[in-house]
């Protein structure tokens, strides 16, 4: 008899099942490309251990985005009459319900090789991997997958949950679909970044990404945003799981100290970008489906290992970089402080001077622009009023920025870029 | 379009909250989003928020992530003014240094602040986005009339029924109008 549910061993949930239908994604050609797309790039440089792609990852998000939506949308969890009126009928719902899962499978299709590396400068004006992945699901290779499934899916609807109402673009999202789409890329409780931060902490053998995420999906619930004076429906929790959202942003804040923004591992993305520039014809990743889906992580390995086999190739002091360890060294890390000055970008500062006194090619410039620490959402108290959770947890109110400005440089230079920062810094920053 | 650079940006932002705090606004962070997006296109300058239909009414992430950069600069802060809402956002000692460093570079801006803290600040937040979903809406669907403005709001809020969202776009008809007299004038 053939079987109509499929199930994945999975190191995080240890089960995930999926219907048939669901398995056509899987199968699919963009999907598979997922088996080759490192989930953190070179990241394995520096943490051996995190080796893992972004196949089990996108396994991970529908797996938690299915299970939050049956969270949310149990009939005694909904109490508010304004939430009870963007409900959809029980048969809209199912079809809703397949769409997230489709979308959460989805929702990296358009990542580069090593993820985020080369997005910003590889792509033209206008890409991202949102709008590959917003490609792709409109391939025709795609939509016969969507048609067929029971009930039929819309592509657009996959969409706007996939890639969220700011990169959904022309398209746009009412209150139901926002908080849907919420559900997977949500900044306060998204599938999305519950999974990376479970998986990652996993993979890369640190305990920083771990929290108390099935008491966090219980406690969800769909409340009016009545903490900042709207009746508009958002995506809020029950006070009982404050403790676990904020296990979830303190395990973020460690987790982009220690692993997402380690200073070895931002280094190796501005090395391996370099190369990548130097390697693909045009200087540009492809942007149609058909060439985008032959380039992997294992193309890329592939030529970074032939440049460093031919010495007199142009990309071999590159590929050496990658292959021999021969990272630049960082020697400025912008601290709170350095801007009182009034200069507000100091390592921007700092990066401009030393390429002039030791000329571009020894100079490497990296800023992680500031992120929300923690969002403000709705919580409802024991009394059953509805509160910010920023009024109500210190720990959320409290927690700090990641901002990050490094400015690295060769190390044959090192010494003397450490020396010249000793006798300048203070300077140019307007600190003296 | 005029570009402009990340301390003028800051400066515009300060401005903003200034104005809108001294008219007696709560000044949270959906009173900054809805203001900064209307007068980001009253001033048609590239300030680089994009914004998109989201969380009550037009938001953008971009600007929510300046946000958090200017508190982590400790430009601004939040603070808690009454019990049952979220943080108000003031500028801090060193917020008004760098104020007082710029505020000569931005004298085009501050009538356009002025013109916005003037309307909205009196706004509650239900209110605010029912006139910043009106104004979204009306840019872009500058021809279409004013029923069918007032039935998109609807099919994209629900919450905000069609007699308000009709009411909300007859004032933002009325405000364009209002801004293009005076603004222009000023200029």
């Amino acid at each position: 008899m053939m079987k109509h549910s499929h199930e994945f061993r999975d190191p995080i949930h240890t089960f995930i099942s999926m219907r048939t239908d669901e398995r056509n994604i899987v199968d699919s050609r963009p999907f598979q490309r997922l088996r080759h797309i490192h989930q953190l790039a070179m990241t394995y440089l520096v943490y051996p251990g995190a080796t893992h792609k972004r196949f089990e990852h996108s396994l991970g998000v529908m797996h938690l985005a299915s299970r939050i939506f049956d969270v949310v949308t149990a009939a005694n969890n909904i109490i508010d009459e304004s939430v009870r009126r963007i409900f959809p009928d029980d048969d809209t719902k199912r079809y809703w319900k397949s769409v997230l899962r489709a979308a959460a499978l989805c929702h990296d299709l358009g990542h580069l090789p090593f993820s985020h590396v080369g997005e910003k400068n590889l792509l033209p004006d206008g890409f991202d991997h949102e709008k590959l992945t917003k490609d792709i699901i409109y391939s025709p290779e795609m939509e016969d997958i969507w048609k067929a499934m029971k009930p039929p899916l819309q592509s657009d609807d996959i969409i706007k949950l996939a890639v969220g109402p700011e990169k959904a673009e022309p398209l746009e999202l009412d209150s139901w679909e926002s908080i849907l789409a919420e559900i997977i890329v949500g900044d306060a409780f998204g599938a999305d970044r519950m999974d990376y931060l479970l998986r990652d902490s996993f993979h890369a053998g640190v305990e920083y990404g771990k929290f108390d995420h099935n008491r966090l999906i219980e406690t969800l619930r769909i409340l009016p945003s009545a903490h900042v004076g709207s009746d508009e429906p958002a995506l809020g929790l029950e006070s009982g799981g404050l403790e676990s959202s904020e296990g979830l942003m303190v395990a973020r804040h460690f987790m982009y100290q220690q692993v997402y923004f380690h200073h070895i591992r931002r280094i190796y993305d501005i090395h391996l970008k370099d190369f990548l520039q130097s390697w693909l014809p045009e200087k540009k990743f492809p942007i149609r489906v058909e060439r985008h889906l032959k380039i992997t992580d294992a193309e890329v390995l592939a030529a970074i290992r032939k440049s460093y086999a031919s010495p007199k190739g142009s990309n071999y002091l590159l590929a050496k970089r990658l292959e021999c360890r021969e990272h630049f060294r960082r020697f400025y890390s912008a601290l709170p402080g350095d801007k009182q000055g009034g200069k507000l970008r100091p390592g921007e500062v700092i990066a401009k001077a030393a390429e002039q006194k030791f000329g571009s090619d020894a100079i490497r410039y990296d800023r992680v622009p500031p992120k929300i620490s923690a969002p403000n959402f709705p919580v409802r108290r024991y009394d059953g009023k509805i509160e910010s959770s920023l009024k109500l947890s210190l720990i959320l109110e409290k927690l700090p920025v990641v901002e990050i400005e490094t400015v690295y440089c060769d190390k044959a230079i090192f010494d003397d870029a450490e020396k010249w920062r000793d006798e300048n810094a203070a300077k140019l920053l307007s600190l003296q | 379009m005029e570009r402009l650079s990340y301390s003028l940006k800051c400066v515009v932002i300060l401005d903003l909250i200034k104005r809108l705090r001294d008219n007696g606004s709560w000044c949270g962070e959906t009173h900054v989003q809805k203001a900064m997006f209307i007068a980001q296109d009253l001033a048609n300058a590239n300030f680089g928020y994009k914004y998109i239909m989201y969380k009550h009414g037009p938001y953008s992430f971009d600007l929510t992530n300046e946000l958090a950069g200017m508190r982590a600069a400790k430009i601004i802060d939040f603070e808690f003014r009454r019990a049952e809402y979220g943080p108000s956002i003031f500028m801090t000692a060193f917020g008004d240094r760098i104020y007082s460093l710029h505020e000569e570079e931005i004298q085009r801006f501050k009538k356009i602040n002025g013109f916005v803290a003037d309307w909205l600040s009196a706004s509650d937040v239900k209110h605010l986005e029912r006139l910043a979903t009106a104004y979204f809406i009306t840019s872009k669907n500058p021809r279409m009339p004013v029923l069918e403005r007032a039935k998109k709001i609807n099919l994209l809020k629900p919450h905000v029924d069609i007699i308000s969202a009709e009411e909300a776009v007859r004032t933002v008809d009325q405000k364009k109008e209002e801004a293009k007299r005076q603004l222009t004038i000023a200029a």
